[in-house]
């Protein structure tokens, strides 16, 4: 008798589960962008990869100015779908060789009679390459099988001439709803793309097996980006062990800088360790001898190199991975040329309204080192940059505070001599040598606590700040050298220091600020921000895209970052949102940090997703009936290294209300 | 003022408790302690709780050896010995049928048949706890017991080696500390004890025809071959001849003997499974762990007092169930053979076996990209399984609540577990450790160290 060997039962059943889950189609997540950018007034392919990208519909990219067209959506086939689709093409060459042997067919009929029989067979030109792809990637040792960037889709981008520079959030629209944003960079710079083999196949390829598939690598010619001319910007990604290449031909006397962004464009990397593409760069002179190399920029994780061209030739530029890792979401953009770049800043920020002078530091930057401008009238955080010519600098962060201001003054190095502060003040200063200590008088607040905040390393400062507060006998009442703060979701090294002192009624006391590396320079400024403590809060709303069915409800989640003892209750509404949207009764409990609370969305499907904004509201000060309100910043909870998780604020809360289409049960 | 009433500190209670130990010329129990005192109500005060030790009356047991199995990047606790069905698809995903198991009341992961009929042999610790979720400190804490960034503690499988190796009398070839077979590399087994008291990793592979032991057996040459070897080498010894009866030269030979008797003689043959029935093999699984599991076995039997199995691939962030229904199989025969082994030969009572990882996976299945269906590190809550050497069978000490993600009741941290081991090992917890710098320190952490403790296992013990 003849016995059937059955699956387990919890094998059909894992297998179930995980199929009725797929019925209604997921929402499409994705994980790389390549190129990551492109040069404003062109157009050009990119290809996206992620998971569940079924039926693209478009893309929704932040600012104005930038498009995309969907061209294509790549599936990768399975194990079982390569094996049939293998038996056909087993199949097309029996028939082809029997034509062949029977001497039927002219030299010049073969390709005809090849597309015939594949019409014959149901196999298209896609159906190959995607083979050729299947046999390729289970061939060749550095690919690996990543769900989550295994689809594709490629599309045509075309940005304006007008678009402005620098970074955009890009989303996929498909069927299923609208992806989780990415990061898109507008360029100002012609550029040029990593070059890579064309997708090739061929009967004998695809049907030969390992042994066909190495022989048919070996006789690929090596590929080769051609001289870029600069300035130029290169696109580029790169697999295990890679080691990607490009020559540029530069001029004598040229102070050429190299910017990479690697981990600007995909901050974290949830499955890997380091969590995001450490880039390394180097510089190689006509003679092969490496002339310049970084590995970072400061305390940032993308390298920047900065180099005097000696005398005219050939340059070469090369970029991998610090630990020689790779995969295609290791995407980078290396910007090439003489270009203005800012290295630092001074001051650091400036009161909200007022006229500051900013220095720039840097290079390239020509008669463009000072700018006079009037600071916004609302306090956070904005960018500035430098114009050189036709080429914009990089940007550099820029706080704008409501407190007065005023500049270090020295001779300050020493305890009791300093200056005097009135908080709540916020002071200007820098560790301007090696060993520098910056010290400060502040009279005591009756036992009240006050705080003590150095902003520094969160505004571009390679300060690594540390905080000491003295009695006025000298005696340490406190120090801090790493203050984590939540709401800087790229920063993993949380350099700047933060302390919350009862200063005693009792003569002065005394604040110090120090380098923990004992490391100082031009470049290394702060911001001591002292101020009575402000029992006060900010909001993150997380993920910032939402997709749900029409009249359904979905489930966001509130982060909230308190300050100061603030322990209280904070009440959440949408602020002027279109109508159909509800928050009903959202509160983040007294003494919680994280709050799910249920959107409900209209009854009737959107073409295009919403905008929100979540608004919190609480009593700061039982005392006084104080109350804040403020709007939660949009961000994704961005896992790395398998463990780390970080709110990186992105640009808006978008909810997609969508009729998702149902799959057929497999 | 009377002295003996003067409050102690602790280090104070330590020497004299040590001093009292030195009246007898045998390290004092507690209870003994108490028995001699001849401090009158300061002996209360000396019996006053310091560190877990103190914390129970239990008496120290005899067992002679721990087998530590190590499940390498944290084995999911849902999956195996603290299942919960009724929390449904999104916690269990599709090993939501946990199995009865030999004892009532008693269910376990539904992959693990062969334990399930051994039930009745090991206790299950589901309230395990630590709260950390990196590998390299969990992994560490887990073996120490210790959270202390200033000092590198020594694993519990070095500390065995220090109190039950060399320097307490043990005897033989075999080193005292065994890893089968990979080191984990990912901390300091020894800690500040030094290398004297780090493991001897077999590498090879025991499932392999050749288990080809570093430093024992060679690869790819025949115990013939060696001996030949040797003979060339004896003829070759010139400067033996010239200086008969150096004593340099003599320790060399000797140490040179002892060499060649480990990979030739009796105790090289200890690590031979060939020597094992095809049966036996069979029994424990052909494959890696398995094996492993075998060669432990006999090691006990030899009497070594520590060895540990180094079980990789429990980090499952993807392909979890299919890394599970692959894994789980494996586990469930080689660790069931291995204590029902152990129990048959009458060797269970007097060995450890402890089996736990670093920490258990979010109870949560991880269905969103890039994990599609994974589990990520969970310290707040996994679970242990603790068998023979004096610990009680049949007995599930603390639980967590019903989706696996809390300690429910009775937390046990890891210095809880490794206490009691000392315990059932006859190592008091008062036992000083050598540190470098000679600060006083324990095996077990005393309260100023504010490791968490919630006390011996002595429902179990």
């Amino acid at each position: 008798m003849r016995t059937m060997k059955m699956l387990p039962p919890f094998v059909i059943a894992f297998i179930a589960t995980f199929s009725l889950s797929a019925h209604a189609q997921r929402a499409p997540r994705i994980g790389f962008i390549y190129p990551a950018g492109g040069q404003a007034g062109r157009t050009f392919e990119v290809v996206v990869g992620g998971q569940g990208l079924d039926e693209p519909k478009g893309a929704i990219i932040s600012g104005e100015g930038v498009t995309a067209e969907i061209l294509e959506h790549i599936k990768p086939l399975g194990a079982v779908a390569a094996g049939d689709m293998r038996e056909k093409v087993r199949e097309m060459q029996t028939k082809m060789r029997e034509i062949r042997t029977a001497g039927k067919i002219a030299p010049n009929d073969m390709l005809p009679t090849i597309r015939r029989l594949m019409r014959e067979a149901e196999v298209t030109e896609r159906d190959l390459l995607q083979l050729s792809e299947y046999d390729r990637r289970r061939n060749d040792p550095k690919q690996q099988q990543n769900l989550q960037i295994g689809e594709t889709v490629r599309l045509k981008m075309t940005i304006a001439e007008n678009a402005a520079y620098g970074t955009r959030y890009w989303r996929l629209h498909t069927a299923g709803g609208v992806s989780n944003p990415l990061r898109f960079v507008v360029g100002q710079h012609t550029e040029i793309r990593e070059a890579e083999p064309p997708p090739e196949f061929d009967f004998e390829h695809y049907t030969g097996g390992a042994a066909t598939y190495r022989k048919h690598e070996k006789t690929k010619k090596a590929l080769v980006t051609p001289t870029a001319t600069l300035p130029v910007t290169i696109n580029g990604r790169v697999l295990p062990g890679e080691v990607d290449g490009f020559s540029i031909q530069a001029k004598k006397d040229d102070q050429i800088v190299i910017s990479v962004q690697a981990r600007h464009l995909i901050p974290y990397l949830a499955d890997a360790v380091p969590g995001w593409f450490q880039a390394i760069v180097s510089l190689t002179n006509p003679e092969g001898v490496e002339v310049a190399y970084a590995d970072d920029y400061h305390f940032d994780p993308d390298p920047v190199l900065f180099y005097k061209i000696p005398s005219d030739g050939e340059f070469h530029v090369k970029v991998h991975d610090s630990i020689y890792r790779g995969r295609e979401d290791f995407v980078y953009r290396i910007t090439i040329g003489e270009l203005p770049f800012i290295t630092g800043i001074s001051p650091l920020g400036a009161k909200a309204g007022s006229t500051t002078e900013v220095t720039f530091m840097g290079g390239n930057l020509r008669d463009q080192f000072k700018q006079r401008f009037t600071a916004p009238e609302k306090p956070g955080l904005i960018s500035l940059n430098a114009t050189v010519g036709p080429w914009t600098s990089n940007s550099i962060p820029f706080q704008i505070d409501d407190f007065a201001e005023e500049s270090e003054r020295e001779p300050n190095d020493r305890l009791g001599v300093g200056m005097q502060l009135k908080p709540p003040i916020v002071i200007n200063g820098r560790i301007d040598a090696p060993r520098d200590a910056d010290y400060y008088q502040v009279k005591g607040r009756g036992n009240k606590p006050t705080v003590f905040e150095v902003f520094a390393r969160r505004l571009g400062s390679p300060l690594d700040a540390s905080l000491t507060v003295f009695d006025s006998t000298g005696k340490e009442l406190d120090t801090n050298d790493d203050h984590e703060d939540l709401a800087a979701g790229l920063t993993t090294h949380h350099a700047d220091s933060r302390l919350v002192v009862k200063l005693p009624d009792s003569g002065e006391c005394f604040v110090r600020v120090t380098d923990t590396q004992n490391q100082g320079s031009l470049h290394h400024a702060y911001r001591l921000r002292v101020t009575p403590a402000r029992p006060a809060f900010q909001l993150r709303v997380t993920p910032s895209t939402v997709n749900a069915q029409p009249g359904s409800s979905t489930r966001l989640t509130i982060h909230a970052l308190r300050e100061d003892g603030f322990a209280g209750e904070i009440a959440l509404k949408l602020k002027d949102s279109p109508s159909g949207f509800e928050l009903k009764g959202a509160t983040v409990p007294a003494g919680k940090d994280v709050a799910e609370v249920i959107l409900s969305v209209p009854s009737a499907a959107a073409e295009q997703p919403a905008v929100l904004h979540v608004e919190g509201t609480a009593i700061v000060d039982d005392d006084t009936g104080e109350k804040l309100t403020t709007t939660a910043v949009p961000a994704e909870d961005m896992m790395q290294a398998f463990i780390y998780r970080h709110l990186v604020p992105v640009d808006e809360l978008l909810v997609d209300v969508r009729t998702v289409p149902v799959k057929p049960a497999k | 003022m009377n002295a003996s009433l003067l409050p102690l500190n602790r280090a104070q209670r330590r020497d004299l408790l040590e001093t009292t130990s030195l009246f007898g010329g045998v390290p004092l129990t507690r209870r003994e302690a108490m028995r001699r005192c001849v401090y009158g109500s300061a002996g209360l005060l000396l019996m006053e709780p310091f560190g877990i030790g103190a914390q129970e009356a239990a008496p120290l047991g005899k067992a002679k050896t721990v087998i530590q199995v190590w499940l390498w990047g944290g084995p999911s606790h849902i999956d195996t010995f603290d299942p919960k069905p009724e929390a449904g698809r999104d916690f269990s995903g599709a090993l939501d049928a946990p199995i009865k198991t030999n004892v009532d009341g008693i269910q376990i992961g539904q992959l693990l048949p062969e334990l399930a009929r051994q039930a009745d042999k090991y206790s299950l610790i589901r309230s395990m706890t630590h709260g950390n979720n990196g590998h390299e400190t969990a992994a560490y804490l887990v073996q120490t017991g210790r959270t202390s960034e200033r000092d590198v503690f020594p694993s519990l499988g070095a500390v065995t080696s220090y109190f039950k190796g060399y320097d307490a009398g043990y005897k033989g070839l075999i080193p005292p500390y065994i890893v089968l077979t990979q080191p984990q590399g990912r901390f300091s087994e020894a800690g500040f004890l030094g290398p004297k008291y780090k493991p001897f990793a077999t590498g090879g592979d025991p499932a392999a025809s050749v288990f080809e032991v570093e430093g024992v057996i060679a690869p790819g040459i025949s115990a013939q071959r060696q001996k030949e070897r040797r003979a060339f080498m004896r003829e070759l010894n010139t400067l033996g001849g010239a200086l008969p009866g150096d004593s340099t030269l003599k320790s060399v030979f000797q140490s040179e003997e002892m060499a060649y008797e480990l990979i030739l003689g009796d105790a090289g043959k200890l690590f031979d499974l060939s020597l094992e029935t095809d049966a036996m093999r069979e029994r424990y699984g052909r494959n890696t762990f398995g094996q492993s599991c075998l060669m432990a076995r006999r090691l006990a039997e030899k009497g070594v007092p520590y060895v540990t199995i180094n079980y990789q691939g429990w980090d499952t962030h993807k392909q979890h169930f299919q890394t599970m229904n692959r894994k789980l199989p494996e586990l469930d025969q080689g660790l069931a053979a291995l204590i029902s082994d152990l129990s048959e030969r009458g060797l269970l009572d007097s060995t450890i076996v402890w089996c736990l990882g670093e920490f258990g996976r979010t109870p949560k299945v991880q269905t969103e990209s890039p994990w599609n269906g994974g589990r990520h590190h969970y310290g707040k809550v996994f679970s242990a399984l603790l068998a023979g050497g004096g610990f009680k069978g049949g007995q599930v000490v603390g639980s967590s609540n019903a989706t696996a993600e809390e300690v429910k009741d009775r937390p046990v941290y890891p210095a809880d577990v490794i206490g009691s081991i000392y315990q059932q090992l006859g190592i008091p917890a008062e036992s000083k450790l050598p540190h470098p710098l000679g600060t006083l320190t324990y095996v077990v952490p005393g309260k100023e160290e504010k490791v968490p403790m919630g006390g011996l296992l002595k429902e179990i013990m």
